[in-house]
């Protein structure tokens, strides 16, 4: 790490030292590379989602390598994650006809989530998709899958046509079209990633910030008193944000799911 | 017992759904929103780049504001106005209440829907 958290763990930096607060920023989202090959760097956050991905097929595969009709405990934790993914995600958008693209969503789930939770996790202290590079390319798989399920289940002059909203007066058609247009190709991916990458940016800056000037604020004067408010703060933060993990993950989940859902059937 | 159950899962699965929908709604209008500015925010820069009049832009910004804006109300108002009025038609033929209006005595009065509806 190159930022405020780094120069306030290096030395004693209080309130009343004269050095100031250590405010964290954009720099405390850049990591200095594990190690370099050509213009390739491997930074802790990859190293992070490589670790969410692996535990999230450990997981599962632990889980269902021999599945028992009497489940183990393990079994039956990965068969309630599964349900629960199931039935609060995927069938109040897809129905039972969704179920097909259960296994992608509950992935998709898990991986999110777990990629969140590491800010909580002592040591690795950094949500990976508080990087929109990570992102991005879940946003990906998502639109191109509801592109081409749109394709494939409405033909392609089908999937525009069903854009539009029934009942509309042809003449307000023309003043939708744009709107319309971008909101599909543009807008809706967009808010999808957006939104995520946003909440769990502010969720481990509103973090780092307590934490800090809990650290900056101890001192044997007044200052303790404030210390003691902002690791309150801090707490009531770190609460949030095993809230907020979850619930950015569903989300993403359950809007793909919706999208889809728009794709395989158009009147939505 | 298993009744209970099957109501109990029947409950949550509206539930569920009735989150799902109000998730994409949400997301949908706020998608809205955005390109009905973008749109003829853009509309309106390539109109006044052409005639050298920069307010285009801004002006073009608000008019897509005001369409989406006008599009989100009729939809989802439509949609929010058609269920009260759908309401409205499954009225109870002795009370002369609609199925809402029962609901929200029966809990007023901290009575069960099943036990108010035998």
């Amino acid at each position: 790490m190159t930022g405020a958290v780094a120069a306030a763990a290096g030395g004693g930096c209080h309130i009343f030292s004269g050095c100031g607060f250590p405010g964290p920023g954009l720099q405390d989202f850049i990591w200095k590379p594990f190690f370099t090959i050509g213009s390739f760097s491997f930074t802790k956050p990859m190293l992070l989602a490589i670790v969410s991905a692996l535990v999230v097929i450990g997981f599962f595969w632990a889980a269902f390598r021999k599945p028992k009709l009497i489940p183990g405990r393990t079994q039956s934790l990965g068969e309630m994650a599964i349900l629960q993914v199931r039935d609060q995600i995927l069938r109040p958008s897809l129905g039972r006809k969704g179920d097909s693209y259960l296994p992608f969503l509950v992935s998709l789930f898990f991986f999110i989530y777990i990629m969140n939770l590491m800010e909580l996790i002592p040591v690795f202290q950094f949500p990976v998709t508080s990087r929109i590079g990570f992102v991005w390319p879940m946003v990906f798989t998502v639109y191109f899958l509801y592109l081409f399920l749109g394709f494939k289940h409405q033909g392609v002059w089908g999937y525009f046509r069903n854009m539009a909203t029934p009942g509309v007066p042809w003449p307000i058609y023309i003043l939708l079209v744009p709107l319309e247009l971008l909101r599909f190709f543009l807008f809706q991916p967009f808010t999808l990633g957006v939104r995520l990458f946003g909440n769990m940016f502010a969720g481990h800056l509103l973090l780092t910030i307590f934490t800090l000037a809990t650290w900056y604020l101890l001192s044997l004067s007044v200052g303790l008193l404030y210390a003691a408010g902002s690791f309150v703060m801090a707490i009531f933060i770190f609460v949030l944000e095993t809230l907020v993990t979850l619930l950015q993950a569903f989300i993403f989940t359950t809007l793909t799911a919706t999208y889809i859902a728009t794709s395989v059937e158009p009147a939505h | 017992m298993s009744e209970v159950s099957a109501r109990d899962r029947r409950d949550t699965s509206a539930e569920a759904q009735g989150r799902a929908q109000g998730l994409n709604i949400g997301w949908t209008v706020l998608s809205y929103l955005l390109s009905g500015m973008a749109a003829y925010g853009a509309i309106g820069w390539l109109i006044g780049r052409a005639v050298h009049v920069s307010m285009l832009f801004p002006i073009g910004m608000l008019i897509g504001l005001a369409i989406s804006l006008g599009f989100v109300i009729w939809r989802y108002g439509r949609s929010a106005s058609a269920d009260a009025s759908k309401d409205d038609v499954n009225k109870d033929t002795e009370t002369g209440m609609s199925a809402a209006a029962i609901r929200r005595a029966s809990h007023r009065r901290g009575i069960p829907r099943e036990e108010k509806s035998r």
